[in-house]
């Protein structure tokens, strides 16, 4: 069986004619019932000892997603209404990725870049596209976005982050400052890319236009100060858990039609409908397969975090671990991943155990690329490295007890930040902005780490 | 029947149990006190939930069942209780996600969350336009309205609702409060906001607060 993708107008007809569930609240009751029925139905339980997820765990969690889908359908936000697919419609959509294994190609250039599945312990090295994200300021924009530009281990840049006010306009979704700020923005990173060199390197999701029309108005291939069909991503995603609008309708269409790569993205959260990491492994990938039934795209992210915003520990990382193999089983898409610390720990020691906890576990599951690496170029550099060392882990057990002592670690020092109070360190104080360099807190930091991280046994580490 | 039957009712709730509803019934028809059947029951109920909650034996979802539960067995208790007390009520807030912005879950949970504290809450949705915000808060006689706000580019949305509450003169009667993955309290003085809470407990203490710091309610 070579499966099938639907035709995305065929979603136009479902949003408006579908189940009408006046209250959203109504349509998470059913999904949280559902869900629960069906990770008990296929076995998916959290196992806090072990991040190294088995093709059993994989397969049910695949399993219990397509269920959940089929028997709840997706929310539009618009039309109150479900739209339906069909058990068959899903594994039809899922075959039609396992049996062509999809390949992403961006950039130009020596930048051109190849984003393809991966397996769980597989020795090919997933692609380093961190990007810088996070809200970021007129005056320090350009060394930011410069210090991952001008990291050569980095081969992209997934997200590159997004502007909250220029010249004293506020970036207001739906409005002209949107455009206004996104344009600035574009317009801006290609400077820097040309400055540093790099032309064609691919820029990754397009973050500050969130509607729409600001989106459709930064891409132009005849323009030099705007996104390019080959550089950029538009988000197409479904929010958690399972809501979509016109809006994510209109950008996937634009996207096939353009021959843009959409973004699909797929994040639950523990502790809100889904209650703990198997449960939210199944949201993840129910929400990748919505996705995928309408968007087309040819790669997908995973995240998961807790309800208070805290993510990189053992539970939300077995999440998007199961939820990659899933995917790795069943679908076959190149699986991006986040290998970055919390806000509250941003470019400190803490987070960036918090990031090597994120790159050795998603390393190791069948991470496919990452796109948020870090929050400075030298922190992305070091995820890189992780990558590497960590590819010579092929022993589950081994794996399992070297990623225990990582999540040990990681959650020690958080604990230390948290009471010490310190909160973030500024870009600003973390690299010299003149020079695009970092300064000497954060490379003892990051020297600091990569030391302590061949101690544990990351023994292919230089 | 008697005060075994309400102290029933708690637990019916709190085990998120639909028979809830008709021991409500069967209590108000055996003539038991509607208030205490509110009090010591349904809201006991509730408070039984969100420790749950806390002590994170119970999730978003038991929040949503046990709610819309209270809901069904407070509109059998309204029409039996006296004047007095209707105005039991902490405060009544209108809540909903700004224009521009899908997330629902984190102000769900607040909306819950405020609810089971004894707060009237209508939930308006997500990607509400702004004036929709000041016509439900005038419509359900509000003294807080609730922004959540997740995106970068939706914060914004936050100061036009500030905005029209004070080029309408209307700051005595509503006060703005806000959240969201991306706020702080910093944006939150920007948008002009009266209050900013992290998550969804301490948006419970702040809307209190500010139901005794303007409202003259017990905090």
């Amino acid at each position: 069986m070579a499966g099938k993708l639907l035709d995305i107008m065929e979603f136009q007809s479902r949003a408006e004619t579908g189940e009408v569930m006046e209250k959203s609240s109504k349509f998470d009751i059913k999904w949280s019932r559902t869900l629960r029925k069906a990770a008990e139905e296929f076995g998916v339980r959290y196992t806090p000892d072990s991040t190294v997820i088995s093709d059993e765990i994989a397969d049910g969690v695949f399993n219990a997603a397509v269920k959940l889908l089929a028997e709840c359908g997706i929310y539009h936000n618009n039309t109150f209404r479900i739209i339906a697919l069909t058990e068959q419609e899903i594994r039809d959509t899922a075959e039609f990725y396992n049996s062509n294994p999809r390949v992403s190609k961006f950039g130009q250039g020596d930048d051109r870049i190849e984003y393809t599945y991966r397996k769980a312990f597989e020795k090919k090295l997933p692609i380093l596209a961190g990007g810088p994200c996070g809200v970021i300021g007129e005056d320090w924009h350009d060394p930011y976005i410069r210090s991952f530009v001008k990291e050569k281990t980095n081969k992209a840049m997934g997200i590159t982050g997004g502007i909250e006010v220029i010249h004293g306009h506020s970036a207001k979704a739906g409005t002209l400052s949107e455009m206004y700020a996104a344009q600035w923005e574009c317009a801006e990173i290609q400077r820097i890319c040309r400055e540093e060199g790099r032309p064609g390197m691919h820029q990754g999701l397009l973050c500050t236009a969130s509607s729409a029309a600001a989106s459709f108005a930064c891409i132009d291939d005849h323009n030099p100060d705007r996104r390019k069909t080959w550089n950029t991503q538009i988000g197409i995603h479904i929010i958690p858990e399972m809501k979509i609008d016109w809006n994510a309708f209109m950008m996937a269409k634009f996207c096939q039609d353009r021959g843009i790569e959409p973004w699909t993205s797929c994040v639950s959260l523990t502790g809100a409908i889904c209650r703990d990491g198997a449960e939210t492994a199944i949201g993840i990938v129910c929400n990748a397969l919505g996705q995928l039934s309408y968007g087309h795209g040819g790669m997908t992210q995973m995240f998961a975090n807790h309800l208070d915003g805290t993510w990189s520990d053992q539970e939300t990382q077995w999440a998007v671990a199961a939820a990659t193999r899933a995917f790795e089983r069943h679908v076959k898409l190149p699986i991006a991943s986040v290998c970055a610390g919390m806000e509250p720990y941003w470019r400190t020691y803490a987070g960036i155990w918090q990031a090597q906890a994120m790159t050795v576990s998603n390393t190791i599951n069948g991470m496919g690329y990452v796109w948020i690496g870090g929050h400075s170029g030298l922190e992305t550099r070091l995820v890189g490295e992780v990558m590497q060392a960590t590819l010579e882990v092929q022993d589950p057990k081994e794996a399992d007890i070297l990623m225990n002592k990582i999540f040990a670690k990681r959650n020690e020092e958080t604990q230390k930040h948290k009471e010490s109070g310190a909160g973030p360190r500024h870009f600003k104080d973390a690299y010299d902005c003149e020079k695009c360099e970092p300064k000497a807190a954060l490379l003892e930091d990051y020297n600091r780490v990569k030391q302590e991280l061949y101690d544990m046994g990351l023994k292919a580490l230089k | 029947m008697d005060q075994n039957d309400i102290a029933e009712i708690a637990e019916l709730i709190a085990d998120l149990d639909d028979e809830a509803t008709e021991l409500v019934q069967e209590c108000l028809d055996a003539g038991l006190d509607p208030v205490s059947v509110l009090k010591d029951g349904v809201v006991k109920g509730l408070e039984k939930i969100g420790q749950l909650f806390e002590a994170k034996e119970y999730f978003l979802a038991e929040l949503m069942v046990g709610g819309e539960l209270a809901e069904n067995c407070i509109n059998i208790i309204n029409p039996h209780l006296p004047k007095s007390a209707e105005g039991e009520r902490q405060g009544v807030v209108v809540i909903g996600a700004v224009s521009g912005d899908l997330h629902d879950i984190g102000y769900g949970l607040v909306a819950k969350q405020l609810e089971l504290a004894g707060f009237e809450v209508h939930q308006l949705g997500v990607n509400v336009d702004s004036m929709a915000f000041i016509n439900a808060a005038k419509e359900k006689k509000a003294n807080i309205i609730g922004l959540s706000a997740f995106l970068v580019t939706t914060i914004p949305n936050c100061r036009d609702v500030v905005n029209y509450v004070n080029d309408m003169g209307l700051q005595d009667q509503f006060k703005v409060v806000m959240g969201g993955a991306e706020t702080n309290q910093e944006k939150s003085d920007m948008m002009g906001a009266d209050g900013w809470a992290p998550n969804a407990m301490e948006a419970v203490t702040l809307c209190k607060n500010i139901m005794a710091a303007h409202f003259g309610r017990a905090a």
